[in-house]
């Protein structure tokens, strides 16, 4: 496992400053945020499965 | 590189540069992108976006000779004006932040991500804005988090909140800080009601704490459902985040006016004539003090390539969102104070061009505009017809002399110190700059509108 201070993994290769600070924020919000987005766009899915099976079975 | 002129506003990404050859605008793809620029090339991802109509399409070429370092010489679809994010209105802004966004997830599902977001690389092509750095693409690497994510937070989500919530002018920091308002700087501009919306108390509140801490590297990563959840969060905070353009200065103007029906049929008629009497193919009109584009519709109409310039955000946003509605391709409507033009900026004042070095247009209009730069400026009139004649061959002018009720509404709370304000005195001081073609009275209404043409 790596330390704080062995790997970066702020685009080193990047012409931008991302700003330290503001990429590890983005880390930690990107990942409380990941949760709600995986259960609408799973639900989002579900739903257009439905409406299709419900579609197909109306429509015999 | 002996002929081409490499452009002062592009120097910062080391993957290639704009240059500029026999007025014609090019990009050189340099070697150290190479790689990046075949991957992409060979992904589809180029057609895909400039079908989509997000990136501004390319070409090509090899017949332009360009630097030793060259990889590939592009020739991208040639843009009739430049514009920068402060002279846009809020929905301007708010279109190019979700035309950005687009792009990200576009990219990402090709494995691609845009590393950069910065609002000068969105400009309005056919009234609608587009992506133009075609080098803004590199491949997606598993883990890493989206290095613009702070850039676009500054050149687009604080602006557009300022714009929202407090005020649309508020757009101007932009010239101050030329990478983007500070986050720190708009959350302490933002009122405290801005911290109820959930998005924006992250995206910008906690950001802008976080950005002000310096971490050292760190070792944690970044999921790609992760990096599209942010993307999905700032497209709707975005898209929730409203200005209506009500009750500005110049929104209500064609409602609130001193033209009886007879003054504003006649009003029209002159300008329509004066228009045809310019009119060539590929000719392009600035409207000057546009209001809400009303009159530069007579413009649209009669076939130029129509700018309508208003210091109004309310009046520009009115005819912005008319422009989108209509799917009018040939009008921009833009926010610019004319007697504050934008200035050359950033680097050596070169990156950002001023207000007159951009000014070549076929045809002005200044319609009910001269007595707010002469008397509601104090600009004497031959410096008022020198800037015209620095922007544009031929000039459709109002003349609203003292006697109008909107130069007296003026001078009710001032002291009337513009003795040459009048006809013989604007014919005199224009014509030194124009040669008069024509002139007519405006029924119903003691002005008159002029045409005419800058001298050689």
């Amino acid at each position: 496992m790596n330390s704080m201070n062995d790997v970066s993994l702020f685009a080193p290769l990047a012409y931008i400053d991302g700003g330290s600070g503001s990429m590890i924020f983005q880390m930690l919000l990107a990942g409380i945020l990941t949760v709600g987005y995986v259960i609408r766009t799973q639900w989002t899915h579900l739903t257009a499965i439905v409406s299709r099976a419900f579609q197909k079975k109306t429509s015999h | 590189m002996p002929s081409a002129t490499r452009l002062g506003s592009s120097f910062r990404d080391p993957s290639g540069f704009v240059f500029k050859e026999a007025g014609v605008i090019y990009r050189e793809v340099g070697r150290s992108y190479a790689d990046d620029y075949e991957k992409l090339k060979a992904s589809g991802l180029f057609l895909e976006l400039t079908e989509q109509k997000i990136f501004l399409p390319f070409e090509e070429v090899s017949d332009v000779r360009s630097s030793a370092d060259a990889h590939q010489v592009l020739k991208p679809v040639q843009l009739e004006l430049v514009t920068y994010p402060y002279e846009w209105c809020f929905g301007q802004l708010k279109d190019a932040a979700l035309l950005t966004l687009q792009a990200m997830s576009v990219a990402m599902q090709k494995g691609f991500v845009l590393k950069d977001a910065t609002a000068f690389n969105v400009q309005f092509y056919a009234g609608r804005p587009v992506l133009i750095d075609t080098l803004s693409l590199e491949p997606y690497v598993e883990g890493e988090p989206w290095i613009a994510y702070r850039q676009f937070c500054r050149h687009f989500l604080a602006p557009l909140a300022l714009m929202a919530y407090v005020d649309p002018r508020l757009i101007s920091l932009f010239r101050i800080h030329i990478d983007g308002v500070p986050l720190d700087l708009a959350a302490k501009l933002l009122p405290s009601k801005a911290k109820l919306n959930l998005g924006l108390a992250a995206h910008l509140f906690m950001h802008a704490k976080a950005d002000g801490e310096q971490k050292g590297n760190a070792s944690a990563k970044v999921s790609k459902t992760a990096v599209l959840a942010l993307i999905d969060s700032l497209k709707r905070l975005i898209t929730g985040l409203d200005w209506q353009p009500g009750g500005t200065e110049w929104s209500d103007y064609y409602s609130d006016n001193n033209y009886s029906q007879a003054g504003e049929v006649s009003k029209r008629q002159i300008v329509e004539t004066f228009l045809q009497q310019s009119f060539g193919p590929d000719k392009t009109c600035w409207d000057l003090g546009a209001n809400n584009g009303e009159l530069s519709q007579l413009a649209l109409r009669a076939g130029f390539k129509t700018v309508a310039w208003d210091i109004d955000h309310g009046a520009v946003e009115q005819a912005y969102r008319w422009g989108k509605k209509t799917n009018a391709a040939s009008f921009l409507p833009l926010v610019q104070d004319l007697a504050n033009p934008s200035p050359g900026l950033g680097w050596n004042l070169e990156e950002r061009d001023s207000f007159t070095d951009r000014g070549n247009a076929d045809v002005l209009m200044a319609l009910a505009l001269i007595h707010h730069l002469a008397i509601g400026n104090n600009v004497p009139l031959g410096m008022i017809a020198q800037f015209f004649s620095s922007l544009g061959a031929n000039l459709i002018i109002e003349f609203v002399p003292k006697e109008d009720s909107q130069v007296q509404r003026i001078l009710v709370a001032r002291k009337d110190i513009f003795d040459d304000y009048h006809s013989e005195g604007f014919e005199r001081e224009f014509g030194r700059f124009f040669e008069i073609v024509e002139k007519r009275p405006v029924q119903d209404t003691a002005r008159t509108l002029y045409l005419l043409r800058r001298r050689d």
